[in-house]
C-alpha cells in the first residue's frame, strides 16, 4: 500500500454572492496516494473544477480538513501556499496559460525562478529535461503563438513536471484540443503515471476519465459512485 | 443624423462611466493645447506681426555698441548727435533718453503724482509717422538746449487729468516744481516703447523735448536711444554701409569715445537693425526658449493622449467584436470611436481657450518680462477657433487610429473572449514607445526646471553685504531748479531724516543716491597719483549713519560724520575691494581718489563689499562719498539721473508708510514718495525674471512629470487588467504576492529607465540653452572662470541626476498601485475563466 499524498475529509465550500449560498462542495472526502491517476468528472457545475482549485491551494475552503504529504493546508498564509505550490503541485489548464512574451524555454523555467537560491545551471538542466520528456526541445526558443495548440500543452505539460511536484493537477487538458492532439496529452499523462508520477485530472470525457486508475464522480458538491451519478443525470434530466 | 446623435448619446454615457479618464484627456488636452496657444499668442502679437506704425518697414534702431550684441539702439549723446548730423540714409531720426524719467506732475496746485516721461528729440513723432491728435509735436527750437518748456500729453493722461478737455493746448503742467506748457496730445491709437517703471515697456504719459547737447547729463555716456527711418529707396543695407562709413570719423572727431567702448579688440560700431527686431531683442530668446518648453508639454500631452485613447480601444475591442458580430460596419464603428473623441476635443478645447486666454494675459501683464506692449490683447476670437481646431484635429487622429489600427487587427485576431495571454505583445510594445519618449521629454524639462530652480536658489543665498531684515526704504525723485544745489537738496534730506528719526521704533536712518541692486552712478575712477588705474567705479553719495542703517560692517577708518560737509576736506570711504585692488600692500586711509571730472577725495575709511548691480556680479569698485560734499553740478547731474533713496532700520516689524508720507510732506509737500517697501523687496525684484521662469520651468516639468505618471499608471493598469490571468497564472505556479508586486514595479521602473537614458542625452544638449534664458534674465554668468559659474548655476550633471531621480520617483509612485493591485489579485477569481 503506497503512502497517502491528499487525505480530505468533509470538505465544504460556499459561495456567497448577493443573497445567494452556493455550495460548491457540500462535504466531501477523498484521499489519492502517491503515484496514483486519479480522474475527476461529473456534470457541469458539480465542483470538479472548485475541488481542483482547493486541491492546488488556489482557493481555500469553507470547512473540512485536507491534508497534503500529511500536514494541514487549509489555514496557511498566503506565501506558505505559493510556497506549496511551487514545490509540490504542478498544474496544467485547459486553455495552456502559457505567458506570451515569454519563449518556450522562459516559460517553462518561470516556476523555478520562484524557487530561492536555485541555480541557473540548474534551471536550464530541468527546464530542458522537461521539455525534452514531452518532446518539445526542438522549440526552446520559439514564442506560444508560433505553436500549434498540442505543442502549448506539451509545453504545459513541461512546465508543471519541471518543479518535480509531488502531483499533477489538470484541469479539462484536452478541453481546446482537437481528438487527435487531445489523444496525443492522454498518452503523454499516461506514460508520465507510469514513470510515477500522482495525476489528478479534472474531465468532463468519460472517455478519457477512463483511462486514469480511479475515476471520482462529483454530482451537486458530493463525490457519489458510478451507478448513483448515472442516476442523478437521468433524474435532473428528467 | 439620428445615429450620429445615438453615437454621441451613446459616447457621453461611455464617458460619464469612466470620469477619471475623461477627466484626464481633458485636462491634459486643455492644459497642453492652451499652454502652447497661450505662448504662441504672444509671439504672434510681439514677435511676428508688423509693428503699428505707418511703413514699419522703413523703421530701424540706430545703435552705437559691440557687433556682437543683440539688435538694440543704444546711444552715447555724442554719438547720437554726430549721426543725426552725417547720416544720410534717413528721413528722420528720433533720439531718446533711454532712463525712463519717473517725473511728478501736478495741475492747478493739485497734489503731485509720479508718473512716466520720455524725453524725445523733435523728429520722433515724424519718425513713427504718427502725428498728435491734437496741437503740435516739438519745434526744432524748443528742442536746443535751454529751449522752451512744453510737453506733449498722452490720451491717457489727457483724459485724466484735463477730462478730454479739447482747449487743453496752451494750459500748464506742473513737471518736477516747474512749468511745462501743453502743445500736443497724442492719439490713444500710439503705443510707444519706453520704460515707463522699472522692467516695464510701455507708453509714457508725457513727451517732454530732449535738449541734447554736450551739457545734458550722461552726454557721454550710453544713456540714449536712436529710431530712424529709412529714406523711401534706402535699403537697410545701404543704411548699414553709411553707417560703417561713419565709425572711422566719429573716432577721429572724438578720440576720447574710443577709450570707454573697447573690449579686446573690439570697438562700438554704428549698426542698423529693423526696429522689429530691436523691440523684441531682449525677449525673444525668452520667448522661443519657451515655446521650445511649451512645444515639448504639448508633444508629451500628445503622446499621453495617444498612449490613453490606444488603452481604451484596446479595453474595448470586446465591444467593437460584438458588434461587428451582429452587423456594425468599420464606418461606423470608427464614428463611434470619433464621436468620444469629438465630445473630449469640445470639452478639452473650451479649457485650452480659457487656459490660453489666462496664459496670455500672465505671459502679458503679469510675467516680469520686458514685453513691449505695442498692441492690445490678441484677438479672443481667431485663438479660440484655432484652439478648437487643434484639439478636434488631436482627438480625431488619436482617438480614430487606435480604432482603425484594432478593427485591422479584429478580423485576423480578436475574439469575443478577448486577447489571450499571448496576444497583448504588439500593444504592450506601442505602449512602452510612448511612455519611454514621454519620461526623456520630462526629463529634458525637469532638468531644465532643476538647472533654473537651483540657480534661484543660490542666487537667493547669496549674501548681498547687507542686512535686509528690518529694513525699509522709500524713493523719491528731487528733479528741477529747485534741487539742484546740494544745499537745498541736503537740506531736504536733513529735514526727512529728522522727521523719521524719532519715530518710535526706529533705529536708524540714512540717505543714498542708488540702493545696493538699484540704479546708481558709474564713472571713471582712479587712484590720484596712479591714473593708470581709471575703471569704472559705482559711486554712491551717503549721509552719515548710512553704513549702520544699511548692516555694511565699517572694516577700517572712520564713518562719516555731520563734520564732513561742504566746508572741510572732501572725503570717501571705499569697498574693500577696491582698497585690495588700488593698495594691495598698504592701507588706503589718506589716500586721494578722483571720480570722474570731480575734485580729489581723502580716504577716511574701508567698507565690506556689497553687491551694487546684480547678485552674479564680483565684487565691484565701490566709492562712497559724502552727500553734503557734493559740488552743486554733481548734486544736479545726480538728482537728474537718481531717485534719492532712503533707509530706515526699526527695532521691530513697524508700518512706517505715514511716518514716511508725513516726514517727506514736512520737508516739500510737492514731492511724492516711490517704491515704499522692504530692502528685501528691492533684493527680490533683482531676481524677478529669473524667478519667473523658474516657477514656468518648474510648472511645465511639474505638470509633464504628471503627465507622464498619468500616462505610465493608464499603460500599468492597462497591463494589469489585460494579464489578469497571467497573474493567475503566475500565482498557480507558485509566486507569491511580493512577487508579482515586483514584477510589476519593475516593468514600470525599467521603461522609465529607458527613458532616462534617452532623456539624459537631451539634457547635455539643453544645458547652453538654460544659460542663455539666465544670461537674458540678467544673471550674468561668468565665462572666464568656470569655478564662478558653477557657484551662481547649478551644474547640468547635478540637474541631470536630479532630473533622473525625480522620473524614478514618480514612475514608481505610478507603478505602485497598478501593482498592489495585481498582487492583491485572487489566483481562483483570476484564472476563474478555466
Amino acid at each position: 500500500m503506497s503512502e497517502t499524498l491528499i487525505e480530505i475529509d468533509d470538505l465544504k465550500k460556499v459561495f456567497y454572492t448577493d443573497e445567494v449560498e452556493t455550495h460548491a462542495l457540500a462535504g466531501v472526502h477523498l484521499t489519492i496516494r502517491r503515484g496514483e491517476y486519479v480522474a475527476m468528472s461529473g456534470p457541469s457545475g458539480c465542483g470538479k473544477s472548485t475541488l481542483l482549485s482547493i486541491l492546488g491551494l488556489l482557493d481555500t475552503p469553507t470547512g473540512g480538513r485536507y491534508l497534503l504529504n500529511e500536514k494541514p493546508v487549509e489555514n496557511l498564509s498566503f506565501g506558505e501556499r505559493s510556497r506549496i505550490r511551487n514545490q509540490e503541485i504542478g498544474f496544467i489548464f485547459q486553455s495552456f496559460n502559457l505567458i506570451g512574451d515569454l519563449s518556450v524555454e522562459e516559460n517553462v523555467e518561470l516556476p523555478l525562478t520562484y524557487r530561492a537560491g536555485m541555480p541557473s545551471a540548474e534551471r536550464k538542466k530541468r527546464v530542458k529535461e522537461a521539455l525534452e520528456r514531452v518532446n518539445m526541445g526542438h522549440r526552446m526558443r520559439h514564442y506560444p503563438a508560433q505553436l500549434s495548440g498540442g505543442q502549448q500543452q506539451r509545453v504545459a505539460v513541461a512546465r508543471a513536471l519541471a518543479g518535480s511536484p509531488s502531483i499533477l493537477l489538470a484541469d479539462e487538458p484536452t478541453g481546446n484540443l482537437d481528438s487527435k492532439n487531445g489523444e496525443a496529452v492522454m498518452h503523454l499523462l499516461a506514460d508520465l503515471h507510469k514513470e510515477g508520477s500522482t495525476i489528478c485530472m479534472v474531465t468532463h470525457d468519460s472517455r478519457f476519465a477512463r483511462q486514469a486508475q480511479r475515476e471520482v464522480h462529483l454530482f451537486d458538491g458530493k463525490v457519489v459512485s458510478e451507478t448513483e451519478l448515472k442516476k442523478l443525470t437521468e433524474e435532473q434530466e428528467g | 443624423m439620428n445615429s450620429l446623435m445615438q453615437d454621441l448619446r451613446f459616447a457621453a454615457r461611455q464617458l460619464r462611466k469612466s470620469p477619471g479618464f475623461a477627466v484626464t484627456v481633458i485636462l491634459t488636452l486643455g492644459l497642453g493645447i492652451g499652454v502652447t496657444t497661450a505662448v504662441y499668442s504672444v509671439i504672434q502679437a510681439v514677435l511676428l506681426e508688423p509693428l503699428p506704425y505707418p511703413e514699419p518697414g522703413r523703421l530701424v534702431g540706430v545703435a552705437y555698441s559691440f557687433p556682437h550684441e543683440v539688435p538694440n539702439a543704444e546711444q552715447t549723446g555724442v554719438a547720437a548727435d554726430f549721426v543725426e548730423a552725417h547720416a544720410r540714409a534717413f528721413s528722420s531720426v528720433a533720439v531718446m533718453d533711454d532712463s525712463g524719467a519717473q517725473v511728478n506732475v501736478s495741475v492747478a496746485g493739485g497734489h503731485a503724482e509720479v508718473m512716466s516721461a520720455l524725453h524725445v528729440s523733435e523728429g520722433y513723432f515724424r519718425t513713427f509717422g504718427v502725428a498728435p491728435e491734437l496741437g503740435r509735436g516739438f519745434l526744432p527750437q524748443e528742442d536746443r538746449p535751454g529751449g522752451g518748456k512744453v510737453v506733449v500729453l498722452s490720451d491717457g493722461l489727457w483724459k485724466r487729468l484735463f477730462r478730454s478737455d479739447p482747449s487743453v493746448l496752451g494750459r500748464v503742467v506742473r513737471i518736477n516744481q516747474e512749468n511745462f506748457t501743453v502743445v500736443g496730445v497724442m492719439p490713444a491709437s500710439f503705443r510707444a516703447i519706453a520704460e515707463t517703471a522699472p522692467g516695464v515697456l510701455g507708453t509714457p504719459d508725457v513727451w517732454e523735448p530732449l535738449q541734447l547737447g554736450p551739457e545734458y547729463p550722461g552726454y557721454d555716456g550710453d544713456n540714449f536711444e536712436m529710431i530712424a527711418r529709412l529714406r523711401p529707396g534706402v535699403t537697410l543695407e545701404q543704411a548699414q554701409q553709411e553707417l560703417g562709413a561713419l565709425t572711422d570719423p566719429f573716432y577721429q572727431l572724438n578720440p576720447r569715445a574710443r577709450q570707454w567702448v573697447s573690449s579686446g579688440h573690439e570697438v562700438h560700431e554704428f549698426r542698423a537693425w529693423p526696429l522689429q527686431d530691436v523691440v523684441v531683442g531682449d525677449v525673444r530668446r525668452s520667448m522661443m526658449t519657451m515655446m521650445g518648453a511649451v512645444i515639448a508639454v504639448l508633444l508629451l500631452a500628445c503622446l499621453n493622449i495617444a498612449g490613453l485613447m490606444m488603452s481604451r480601444a484596446m479595453r474595448r475591442s470586446r465591444e467593437m467584436a460584438l458588434r461587428q458580430a451582429i452587423g456594425a460596419t468599420r464606418v461606423r464603428m470608427l464614428r463611434l470611436l470619433a464621436s468620444e473623441g469629438l465630445l473630449l476635443a469640445l470639452g478639452g478645447g473650451l479649457l485650452a481657450v480659457f487656459v490660453a486666454r489666462v496664459g496670455a494675459w500672465i505671459l502679458l501683464h503679469a510675467a516680469p518680462l520686458a514685453i513691449p506692449a505695442l498692441r492690445g490683447e490678441p484677438g479672443i476670437g481667431l485663438v479660440s477657433a484655432v484652439v478648437l481646431l487643434i484639439a478636434l484635429a488631436t482627438m480625431g487622429i488619436f482617438s480614430v487610429l487606435p480604432g482603425w489600427w484594432m478593427l485591422r487587427r479584429q478580423a485576423g485576431e480578436m475574439r469575443l473572449g478577448g486577447p489571450s495571454l499571448g496576444e497583448t505583445i504588439s500593444h504592450a510594445r506601442l505602449s512602452r514607445v510612448l511612455i519611454v519618449a514621454q519620461v526623456a521629454l520630462a526629463m529634458v524639462l525637469v532638468s531644465t526646471a532643476s538647472i533654473l530652480l537651483g540657480t534661484l536658489v543660490k542666487l537667493r543665498a547669496t549674501p548681498t553685504g547687507i542686512v535686509p531684515k528690518r529694513l525699509t526704504v522709500f524713493q523719491v525723485a528731487l528733479r528741477g531748479e529747485r534741487y539742484a544745489s546740494t544745499r537745498q537738496t541736503t537740506q531736504f534730506v536733513a529735514t526727512v531724516l529728522d522727521g523719521l528719526r524719532d519715530e518710535p521704533g526706529v533705529d536708524s536712518v540714512a540717505a543714498v543716491n542708488g540702493l545696493p541692486l538699484d540704479r546708481g552712478l558709474n564713472d571713471g575712477g582712479s587712484p590720484q597719483d596712479r591714473p593708470d588705474l581709471e575703471r569704472t567705479v559705482e559711486f554712491r553719495a551717503v549721509t552719515p549713519g548710512y553704513f549702520r542703517t544699511m548692516g555694511i560692517p565699517l572694516l577700517a577708518g572712520r564713518d562719516f560724520a555731520t563734520s564732513d560737509d561742504a566746508g572741510s576736506v572732501p572725503v570717501v570711504l571705499i569697498s574693500a575691494t577696491t582698497a585690495k585692488k588700488w593698495w594691495p600692500d598698504r592701507s588706503p586711509i589718506g589716500e586721494l581718489i578722483r571720480v570722474g571730472r570731480d575734485q580729489n577725495r581723502r580716504v577716511i575709511g574701508v567698507v565690506a563689499d556689497v553687491r551694487m548691480s546684480s547678485l552674479t556680479e564680483s565684487s565691484p569698485i565701490v566709492i562712497y562719498g559724502a552727500m553734503a560734499q557734493l559740488t552743486d553740478a554733481f548734486t544736479g547731474m545726480m538728482n537728474g539721473w537718481f531717485r534719492t533713496s532712503f533707509a530706515v532700520r526699526t527695532a521691530a516689524d513697524v508700518s512706517l508708510a505715514g511716518a514716511v508720507q508725513q516726514a517727506v510732506a514736512k520737508a516739500d509737500p510737492e514731492i511724492p514718495v516711490t517704491r515704499l517697501s522692504s530692502m528685501q523687496a528691492v533684493i527680490d525684484d533683482t531676481i524677478q525674471e529669473p524667478e519667473f521662469f523658474s516657477v514656468v520651468a518648474a510648472g511645465f516639468s511639474a505638470f509633464a512629470v504628471l503627465l507622464m505618471a498619468i500616462g505610465l499608471f493608464g499603460m500599468q493598469s492597462y497591463q494589469v487588467s489585460q494579464r489578469t490571468r497571467e497573474i493567475g497564472v503566475r500565482m498557480a505556479l507558485g509566486a507569491d504576492r511580493s512577487r508579482i508586486l515586483g514584477v510589476f514595479l519593475r516593468r514600470g521602473v525599467v521603461v522609465a529607465l529607458v527613458g532616462i537614458v534617452v532623456g539624459l542625452a537631451a539634457c547635455w544638449w539643453i544645458q547652453p540653452v538654460v544659460m542663455h534664458l539666465l544670461s537674458d534674465s540678467g544673471v550674468d554668468i561668468p565665462v572666464d572662470a568656470a569655478r564662478g559659474a558653477a557657484t551662481v548655476v547649478m551644474n547640468a550633471t547635478e540637474a541631470a541626476m536630479l532630473a533622473a531621480v525625480a522620473m524614478l520617483i514618480a514612475a514608481f509612485l505610478a507603478s505602485l498601485l497598478p501593482a498592489r493591485r495585481a498582487a492583491a489579485v485572487e489566483p481562483m477569481q483570476a484564472l476563474r475563466n478555466e
